[in-house]
């Protein structure tokens, strides 16, 4: 046996040790049980003392033998983890709460399993459904009614002797469990199904309270720890024979019954009316007189949130979940309960938490589990396959939900309409009938029963007949007040809500002020007419109404609701939802006439309706829909009703008579005069049937044209119509008609299919216009639809579709082609060309901060050669007049160095091998001219390579840039406040695996944080480095030059004798070597780095699969291979970084741009949402000199590094206020931003304090900046100095409560910025 | 043959088409690493197979470029597309994945193969599952390769 995926380690790892271990004891000693529960209660293996590997307590250990034929569990082998056993408190997490239901479900679905055998043999029988139900067939039921009254005066005339006999069979009966105490379930299960009704009966009667609570599963639990807390035991799979138990308890509990819906009724009304406190003592009452519910719970719930709000209604949850007592199954129900209420839980998240709960259970192992829970949770709407398991699961639910449930049932098989049935269900709600009041029994009896002459119809039905006829005629504002008036005492029907709602789309605005209606009442007949007109509230209307409906959901009239949402939302079959909510009416409703599909059926009910209240415009229009024929609705006259709902109706019967061009002729003219006088409540129904027809005659031209004419018209008017089948309907016609239209690509993109499917249909229409992309369509050919023309060209040939299309091979193509769309927008609608510039714009941004973010990329190596040479001039330029000098010598002698192995040269020379002492004195002096300009060029903190690594490269970015596919794909952690690797979140809310396996998990992802950031750091620290004699043994640019390669260079250069020259041929060298150290540099991390990265990524795989439940780590699994590829993709871009610059400048640049540039590259870098307010009081088209863009960027980028990684702040947290001005000869910048609760202010006001002083100092020292891992502040000045080569400047950091601000000014004298405007 | 390789991990590449050298059979391969290249190519030049990475970024990444948005089913668009425009090249995937796609419209490789050989039939040959680890995979593709061999090549 399986158990789904997830849940199966939970199974296994909370496995019932201490049962196995005290089943003998059990078997031996009978008693000795309850100390095993005490001791599994100490344990933590159980929670309300059942032992639950069994379920109930007497599913003994002697089951536990049946395992041996491998259906069971056996022997600790399957239980892996003894010691994990642990106590799941219910305060726990809702899968937890599964897991605890789950466990004792499993083990005894895992022992009926075992027990197949021995019920099948008992019960074949049962399996016959003309036999199931004994008392239909059999004439000592006491469901018969003469041997119900023999019965009763058996009962009222019994002697002794009888009752002794009774009592007798009770005994045996009881003498009989109490000799095999393990064999319990089995004789529950026979005196349920085989027993004959009587003896049944005399059994459950006579038997003492804990066997009958037991047999009966405590149907009126008096606290929610009760609930659902006796375990169920085996069932049929037969419907009939379940309902016929269900019939009995129902029977039994019949005063139980009745006070709950006496109340219940009560206690709807007044919580529709808003009297909270009338609900609660109805609400009270219940749970006083018939116990608590499911049904309870859940509008404990509802009244708590409606009255006392959310914190009540959190309250009671929690009261609940901290029961540790309370079944798995009460709080698993509550918490969906509890979101269900909540008003700030929208239906959608509702239902995305209820369908991947009840994914965990749709295996068909617990495929009963999912049933129940769709039942409960999700909707009414019950599958035939359903239907068992949901009255196998309600078994042990309280009586009242049982009664509930078994309505619910009967209107699944009345949906269906299984004739077959009728009879057996005729004869069961007949004598329920007999013994409580239920209207809902009335209106299934009304649907079952064949002689429908014989109806009673309550005055509730008169009086709504006499308000659909106000309706049905017209009269719309008495329709409304006599509504109003009958809500104030059945404010539960909502079909008054309805007609009201209609009314009013007739009429118009209507002031409902005078009303005595309450704001919940008056709140759904305002979403209802919100609906029904189609107008601008219809989705918020929509939504409201159906968060309603989930509230009460197990109220009839929020069930109603949930009806008419589907219905005038959904395009699915709702058959079932149209006579749900019938069936979920308050009265027997003469609509049901329509529900019969059998004329001479459907007029025996309206006849019967005639008799009872006499004539009615109502009864006379559905006499002339049900009988299907068109001559009554020709002439609406007589029938008194408005010739538009006549024609509709007209309309309607026409296609099912399968004239659809009558109804096509009858549908247009109502589809003009709607549209020109708008009356979209007509127009949507007109829409539908004239759309059907279409249909059914392929005239799919005229459909789509007409469905896209109805979108622009009004969207809301084309939610019935299921879009997508249309288009993949009228698609595979592959008609060029149809692709030709402009309306086909806007129908598939208004009916929501998939990008792929968006492409095709635009790229069919493209090519019966012959274009291959739109900007080539000619606009003339669309001269008749220019509404359509534009849709198509703004809405659906976005960039995402543009993307798709077969022509276009790159980002860079899809802008252009939107632009060139955008502007042929602006010839076509010009009313619009502030919209369409707008968009032009945005992505000429985009566009140009792309380009800026590439351009720095691109520009990260830099060696500022003039730099160089200008300080070359002022302080090198000696060195070489002095070398010269000594160039000049003739005598060899004039030695000024020592010997030493390195200034040794081996030369072959004559064939021998030669030592030669290279080191002269023009040796040495061309060496110190040597480093003196490789050090300018290398390591000045001013002009050399090495600033450059370290501000654009080291500070931050390389170890972001590396860190990122490791972080996007959640593999990698940060470091806690405790010095340790903190757990992965995501992978905690998202993987459904035991606490050990998250410590696993934990333990793994910290191990490969550590490499990895060891491996970043190992990076920065020692690869990218410059490496020299003395320093960064591991530095991948190496400028170690050997004597041989400076002798062949002062060779080389001996010759010349101006300085500019030899300048140039040093420099030169010296970039041909950092040229070569770049190329290495690239090939070690795109070729050994990535190696090193997925050897590491594969070792956190293996390691992965290492752990026990691996087949749900799948999503992690999944990460690590997504990662490899990434990696290798971003190593590839970070190599591409270490190329040296080119000599090619932005000509002149937009600050505020950089800004947004610096933003978004530092936003991407650190997956963090920065939120910006910009400032921008700059002097319009103010535009700085090109050639100082990776300098300003540089200061941007370091400042917002800093504030991502300093101001400790979460993700949404990052606001950041950046102002810009400028005045003649100055730029200023104020940039401030939030920091976070946890910075340290001392330490921060420290360092501020020391960088001021810093920077105040006269003789700023560049070495200071070239310390890494600070703020960067100083990197700033440097910048602004010695970069911009700024006269004046200030750099202002301070730091105030919440807030760190950093000002700064630069004298832009001689930057060349232009204000094109001044 | 005549091979187009649709595949934009490097690595994955690397080891395809060092396996695909060192089989005795004569190959020719051209390779693109993107949903909209490899869709091109297979479209503009004829191959006796493809063999093409489920998951695909629009465009080719390069230096310029950032592939636009990333496809989980790039290579099933691939084959939808070319079934579309009657180009009946047959095609092996090749993966590494063992699911495809997020939260509810994630879908196991075995139901994905199950949708594949029914919705190309004649067109899918069957999937390479690649894992470094192993060469089951050169296995599995020698098998899946040397079921086309012997059939006639098309010509340019």
């Amino acid at each position: 046996m399986t158990v789904p995926g997830s849940f199966r380690k939970y199974l296994l790892l909370g496995a019932p040790v201490a049962q196995l271990d005290r089943a003998p004891d059990y078997e031996s000693v009978g008693q000795r049980f309850e100390s095993s529960r005490a001791h599994q209660i100490f344990q933590g293996v159980t929670r309300n003392g059942d032992p639950f590997l069994f379920g109930p307590t007497f599913f003994g250990p002697t089951l536990v033998p049946l395992s041996e034929e491998g259906k069971g569990y056996s022997g600790n082998a399957h239980w892996p983890n003894r010691g994990s056993i642990r106590r799941v408190y219910p305060s726990e997490s809702i899968f937890e709460c599964k897991l605890i239901f789950l466990e004792s479900f499993q083990a005894t679905a895992n022992i009926r399993h075992g027990v197949n055998n021995r019920r099948d043999l008992l019960y074949t029988f049962q399996s016959d459904p003309q036999i199931t139900l004994p008392f239909a067939k059999n004439d000592n039921h006491p469901k018969n009614s003469n041997q119900q009254k023999d019965k009763a005066i058996f009962m009222k005339n019994k002697n002794k002797k009888r009752a002794n006999k009774d009592r007798g069979i009770a005994i045996a009966f009881a003498q009989k469990i109490y000799a095999s105490p393990n064999q319990k379930k089995f004789y529950f299960y026979d005196l349920k199904y085989t027993y004959n009704p009587v003896d049944r009966h005399k059994i459950i009667n006579k038997i003492n309270d804990k066997l009958r609570l037991e047999i009966l599963k405590n149907p009126t639990p008096k606290a929610y720890n009760d609930l659902k807390a006796i375990h169920r035991f085996d069932s049929t799979d037969n419907l009939l024979c379940e309902i016929e138990w269900y019939f009995y308890e129902i029977i039994t509990y019949k005063k139980t019954i009745t006070t709950f819906l006496e109340n219940k009724n009560l206690f709807e009304l007044s919580l529709l009316d808003g009297k909270y406190e009338n609900s609660r003592i109805y609400l009270d009452k219940i749970i006083e007189s018939c116990g608590v519910s499911l049904w309870s719970l859940e509008n404990e719930f509802a009244l708590r949130e409606y009255s006392g709000g959310l914190q009540s209604n959190l309250e009671f949850f929690s009261e609940l979940s901290s029961s540790t007592t309370s079944s798995p199954w009460v709080i698993l129900l509550a918490s969906f309960y509890s979101d269900r209420a909540d008003k700030n839980i929208s239906p959608t998240k509702y239902f995305e938490k209820v369908n991947s709960c009840i994914e965990e259970f749709s295996s068909n192992e617990v495929s009963r589990i999912s049933s129940y829970l769709k039942y409960k949770l999700d909707n009414f709407l019950i599958l035939k396959s359903d239907r068992i398991h949901i009255l196998q699961m309600e078994e042990n639910s309280s009586i009242i939900d049982r009664y509930e449930t078994f309505k619910a049932i009967l209107h699944s098989i009345i949906h269906k309409k299984e004739k077959e049935k009728y009879e057996v269900l005729l004869s069961i709600i007949k004598k329920i009938k007999e013994n409580i009041e239920d209207v809902e029994l009335d209106i299934i009896f009304a649907c079952l029963t064949p002689d429908k002459n014989n109806l009673f119809f309550s005055p509730q039905t008169k009086d709504f007949l006499h308000i659909c006829d106000l309706y049905s005629c017209g009269k719309y504002e008495e329709c409304i007040k006599d509504s109003f008036k009958s809500l104030a005492y059945i404010g539960n029907s909502v079909e008054l809500y309805d007609l009201s709602a209609r009314s009013m789309c007739h009429l118009g605005e209507q002031d409902l002020a005078f009303t005595s209606l309450s704001p919940l009442q008056l709140e759904i007949i305002d979403c209802l007419k919100s609906i029904y007109s189609k107008d601008e509230k219809f989705r918020d209307s929509f939504r409201k109404l159906y968060k309603i409906s989930l509230t009460f959901y197990s109220h009839k009239w929020a069930r109603q609701l949930y009806t008419i949402l589907i219905s005038e939302f959904g395009s699915e079959d709702n058959s079932f939802f149209s006579i749900s909510n019938l069936l979920n009416s308050q009265f027997i409703n003469p609509k049901l006439s329509l529900f019969f599909n059998d004329k001479n059926i459907s007029a025996n009910f309206l006849h019967s309706l005639t008799k009872s209240f006499g004539g009615s415009t109502t009864i006379n229009f559905l006499h002339a829909v049900s009988s299907g024929s068109p001559e009554l609705l020709e002439h609406p006259q007589h029938l008194k009703i408005p010739h538009e709902r006549a024609t509709l109706y007209l309309a309607k019967i026409h296609i099912e008579n399968l004239d659809y061009d009558k109804s096509i002729a009858a549908t247009l003219p109502l589809i003009d005069n709607f549209k020109k006088e708008p009356n979209f409540f007509y127009y949507e129904k007109a829409f539908v049937l004239l759309s059907k027809s279409y249909m059914k005659t392929c005239n799919y031209k005229q459909l789509i044209i007409l469905i896209v004419d109805s979108y622009f018209t009004n969207e809301n008017t084309i939610r019935r119509l299921n879009t997508k089948d249309i288009y993949t309907e009228t698609t595979s016609a592959n008609s060029h008609t149809v692709f030709q239209l402009c309306q086909y690509p806007i129908l598939c993109y208004i009916s929501g299919q998939d990008l792929y499917q968006q492409y095709v249909a635009c790229d069919n229409f493209l090519k019966s216009h012959k274009a291959e992309v739109p900007s080539e369509l000619n606009s003339i050919v669309f001269a008749d639809c220019v509404q359509c023309y534009i849709f198509l060209l703004y809405a659906v040939f976005n960039e995402g579709l543009i993307s798709k299309l077969y022509s276009i091979e790159s980002t860079e193509e899809v802008e252009a082609e939107r632009i060139k769309i955008l502007h042929k927008l602006i010839l076509a609608d010009p009313s619009k060309t502030n919209e369409y510039i707008a968009e032009i714009n945005e992505i000429s941004k985009r566009i140009t901060i792309r380009k800026y973010i590439q351009f720095v990329e691109e520009s990260k190596i830099h060696i500022d050669i003039e730099g160089v040479k200008k300080y070359a001039d002022d302080n090198i330029k000696d060195s070489f007049d002095r070398y010269h000098d000594i160039l000049k010598f003739k005598n060899p002698d004039i030695n000024i160095v020592s010997i030493n192995r390195h200034n040794l040269l081996s030369i072959e020379k004559d064939g021998i091998q030669q030592l030669f002492l290279i080191e002269d004195a023009k040796l040495s002096s061309f060496k110190t001219l040597f480093y003196e300009i490789l050090d300018t060029m290398i390591s000045s903190k001013e002009f050399g390579l090495n600033n450059y690594l370290s501000t654009r490269i080291r500070h931050g970015t390389l170890s972001a840039n590396l860190r990122k596919p490791f972080d996007d794909y959640k593999l990698i952690s940060k470091i806690d406040s405790t010095g340790h690797y903190a757990p992965i979140e995501w992978w905690q809310k998202n993987l459904l695996i035991s606490e050990d396996e998250q410590t696993q998990l934990h333990h793994f992802f910290s191990l490969f944080s550590e490499r990895i950031d060891t491996i970043i750091n190992q990076i920065k620290t020692e690869w990218i480095q410059i490496k020299t004699e003395n320093r960064n043994a591991d530095g991948l640019f190496n400028f170690i030059y050997t004597n041989n390669e400076l002798y062949v260079l002062l060779i080389q250069t001996s010759t010349i004798s101006n300085w500019n020259d030899f300048f140039q041929t040093i420099s030169q060298e010296i970039i041909n070597r950092i040229k070569t150290n770049l190329e290495f540099v690239r090939f070690t991390i795109s070729v050994n780095l990535k190696h090193i990265f997925l050897k590491e990524l594969t070792l956190l795989y293996n390691n992965m699969q290492t752990i026990e439940s691996n087949a749900n780590l799948t999503p992690v699994l999944t990460s690590i291979i997504s990662c490899k590829t990434q990696i290798q993709t971003t190593l590839q871009q970070i190599a591409y970084w270490f190329n040296l610059s080119q000599d090619k400048n932005i000509e002149s640049f937009d600050l505020v741009l950089a800004v947004e540039a610096s933003l978004e590259l530092i936003s991407n870098l650190y997956n963090r949402t920065l939120k910006p307010s910009i400032h921008n009081n700059l002097p319009k088209n103010f535009k700085i000199n090109g050639l100082h863009f990776n300098h300003y960027f540089d200061i941007l980028t370091i400042i917002f590094e800093n504030i991502v990684r300093h101001s400790e702040l979460t993700n949404d947290e990052n606001e950041i206020s950046i102002t810009m001005s400028s005045t003649a000869s100055a730029i200023n910048l104020l940039i401030s931003n939030k920091i976070g609760p946890t910075y340290n202010h001392n330490i921060g006001q420290k360092k501020i304090s020391t960088i001021s002083s810093e920077i105040a100092n006269q003789n700023f020292e560049f070495e200071k900046t070239s310390k890494e891992g600070g703020t960067g502040i100083l990197k700033i000045v440097k910048i602004i100095k010695h970069d911009l080569k700024s006269t004046f400047f200030s750099v202002t950091p301070a730091l105030y409560d919440e807030m760190f601000q950093i000002s700064i000014g630069i004298n832009a004298e001689g930057l060349g910025y232009e204000n094109t405007n001044n | 043959m005549k091979i187009l390789i649709i595949e934009d991990d490097e690595l994955k590449l690397e080891k395809l088409t060092e396996h695909l050298n060192n089989t005795a059979a004569q190959h020719t391969y051209t390779i693109k690493k993107s949903l909209k290249s490899g869709l091109r190519e297979a479209c503009l030049n004829k191959y006796n197979v493809i063999i093409l990475d489920m998951s695909l970024p629009t465009f080719e990444i390069s230096r310029n470029e950032n592939g636009g948005r990333f496809n989980s089913f790039g290579g099933q668009e691939i084959l939808h597309e070319l079934k579309r425009r009657n180009i009946r090249t047959q095609s092996i995937i090749f993966t590494q994945f063992e699911s495809f796609g997020e939260q509810h419209k994630e879908i196991s490789l075995d139901s994905l193969k199950l949708q594949l050989q029914n919705y190309f039939t004649g067109m899918y040959l069957g999937t390479v599952f690649y894992n470094a680890a192993n060469t089951d995979w050169q296995n599995k593709l020698d098998e899946l390769l040397s079921s086309i061999i012997t059939k006639e090549c098309p010509n340019d």
